[in-house]
């Protein structure tokens, strides 16, 4: 199995992969207009205080199945926060994640799940924008 | 990002001692939860940003406080507004070093950055919450328990729809934060149910039994009028109901579907209460509601509960509430069942006779049309069953009898032939 990209920072950690596996499926992200923003396909732990970084889970890049689920849940965090879209994307990308893309979990009821990206994946290649949500 | 007026510093005035965990949200953690060297929640707040530099709220809050926001009794704007000292500190970061903090109070929130009154913790969202739970042992804590009425009032503002307080008191399997299945499945199934049938009342009126009503219609206004779970609190054993579909759109009197749908339902609650009121307005509800009435009544004597029913709705300032008890419900059970309708039909028909029992009265009559009708001659006319014949044409006279007792959707018809004439055919 290829290393993931934050390989490093993740051995560091006490991990629990369990439910994390190899997947195909059509998967939705927030990011911002432009695909190739560097911005787009950062782990939370980068946009977080060094010291919150206590669980591996943030590592992975959160996706949701449906553009409805996705577009659902930026709306619902962002609230009156408008500023908060200048952080986490004020767009819906689409692509396909393959099974040599990375590992990912099941989704939850709101359609998110986490996905732990492979070294040398670039998923700008990949997704293009879909819906412009502010 | 909105200047902000207050005593500046170049670095927190509050020590923060440990990271805790990440209340809301897991894709962005907007509220995280420290802790200073004396065990005190410091909440920290991500609330805007300019192209470099985040701004953070930081304030301390008590952990009663705390658990009331996890717990749903408080909004987010509450957990602000009633910070110990009344003290914010908005700090201005920059790749997570702080550039200058301003203290205000926490009266002087700016508009931009006061939480919406609705904003309250789902558990959905939550990250670590039970981390931060365990850390602050937040589930030992006692907390002087809120007002229901402002409790429940701050629900339904939130929902943006009425809601039910199913409060399970006491009863088999009831305790403090816990409750058998079987008795809150069969509570919750009984008053859904229950609300089912009212609705159905009122989309298709209460003789509804008699009218062919096309099942497309009928299930897409069934699918409309079921209730949901969304919340449960430990008190002995709380579940808020909402309905699945609140219906906003108003229909008469500034009043929606849902709206008078649950004021229908309150109102049966009421008038069953005293058994004049309940006969004066029986005909009010269709048998169908009665019938599921019962069985909620039922499973209220069966599991000896004490129950309390409280709604409220976030449009209206009413708080109702009934409480019903093994004795209550069993007085109502017994109103309901004392209460029957009697209606009286005359009518002839021609045809023959296919069965008599000379001893005991009863008889088989097909009329000319294939109707049946079985019942027993009247006492003074009995005697001349004997002289019938099943060969010849009789007219007969029937007085039918029917009998509609409550809670029972088909009615109990008697025929009893009260004269009878040889014809010819």
């Amino acid at each position: 199995m290829p290393n993931l990209k934050y390989q490093k920072e993740v051995d560091e950690m006490d991990c629990d992969f369990k439910g994390f596996v190899e997947r195909e499926r059509v998967a939705f992200r927030w990011t911002f207009e432009n695909i190739d923003d560097q911005r787009n396909f950062l782990p939370r732990f980068l946009l977080q205080p060094k010291r919150e970084r206590n669980d591996c889970i943030g590592w992975g890049l959160s996706f949701y199945t449906t553009q409805e689920a996705a577009k659902k849940r930026l709306i619902d965090i962002v609230g009156y926060r408008k500023n908060l879209y200048k952080k986490l994307g004020d767009h819906v990308a689409k692509g396909n994640l393959i099974k040599n893309d990375g590992l990912s979990d099941k989704e939850q009821d709101n359609g998110h799940f986490t996905h732990f990206e492979y070294e040398k994946i670039d998923l700008t290649l990949t997704f293009n924008v879909v819906e412009k949500i502010q | 990002m909105k200047d902000v007026t207050g005593i500046s510093l170049n670095k927190l005035p509050i020590q923060i001692n440990e990271f805790v965990g990440v209340l809301l949200f897991q894709e962005f953690p907007v509220t995280s939860i420290y802790t200073d060297n004396k065990d005190t929640p410091i909440v920290r707040e991500w609330i805007d940003c300019d192209d470099e530099i985040d701004r953070l709220l930081y304030y301390k809050s008590s952990k009663q406080n705390l658990k009331r926001f996890i717990e749903g009794e408080i909004s987010q704007s509450e957990l602000v507004k009633y910070c110990i000292d009344s003290l914010i500190f908005v700090s201005d970061e920059k790749d997570g070093k702080i550039i200058n903090v301003s203290i205000i109070s926490s009266y002087q929130i700016p508009d931009e950055y006061l939480f919406p009154e609705d904003s309250f913790f789902e558990l959905l969202n939550g990250v670590e919450t039970q981390k931060i739970i365990d850390y602050f042992k937040l589930n030992s804590l006692k907390i002087k328990p809120i007002k229901l009425s402002e409790h429940l009032k701050k629900v339904a503002i939130r929902k943006r729809s009425e809601v039910f307080n199913l409060h399970l008191k006491e009863g088999k399997g009831v305790g403090h934060g816990k409750i058998d299945t079987d008795v809150l499945g069969s509570t919750l199934l009984s008053f859904n149910n229950l609300y089912k049938e009212v609705a159905l009342d009122y989309h298709f009126g209460i003789n509804r039994g008699e009218s062919k009503i096309p099942p497309k219609d009928r299930n897409q206004k069934l699918g409309q009028s079921s209730t949901e779970v969304f919340l449960n609190k430990a008190a002995s054993y709380s579940v808020y109901i909402k309905p699945k579909h609140p219906q906003q759109l108003e229909v008469f009197e500034g009043k929606r579907i849902s709206q008078v749908i649950s004021e229908n339902l309150l109102k049966l609650f009421e008038i069953s209460k005293e058994k004049d009121n309940l006969k004066d307005n029986y005909l009010n509800y269709s048998d169908f509601v009665f019938k599921t009435y019962r069985i909620f009544l039922k499973n209220i004597t069966e599991y000896d509960i004490k129950l309390d029913v409280d709604w409220t709705d976030h449009t209206t300032n009413i708080l109702v509430s009934e409480d019903f008890t093994l004795f209550q419900a069993s007085a109502i059970i017994d109103s309901i069942e004392n209460i029957n309708t009697e209606d009286t039909d005359s009518f002839g028909a021609k045809g023959k006779f296919r069965a008599i029992n000379c001893n005991t009265g009863y008889f088989t009559f097909t009329s000319l049309d294939k109707q049946q009708y079985t019942g027993y001659f009247d006492k003074p006319i009995k005697e001349s069953a004997s002289s019938l014949t099943f060969t010849r044409l009789y007219e007969i006279s029937i007085e039918r009898k029917i009998i509609k007792e409550a809670g029972k959707p088909n009615s109990k018809i008697e025929d009893k032939i009260i004269a009878h004439y040889e014809i010819n055919e």
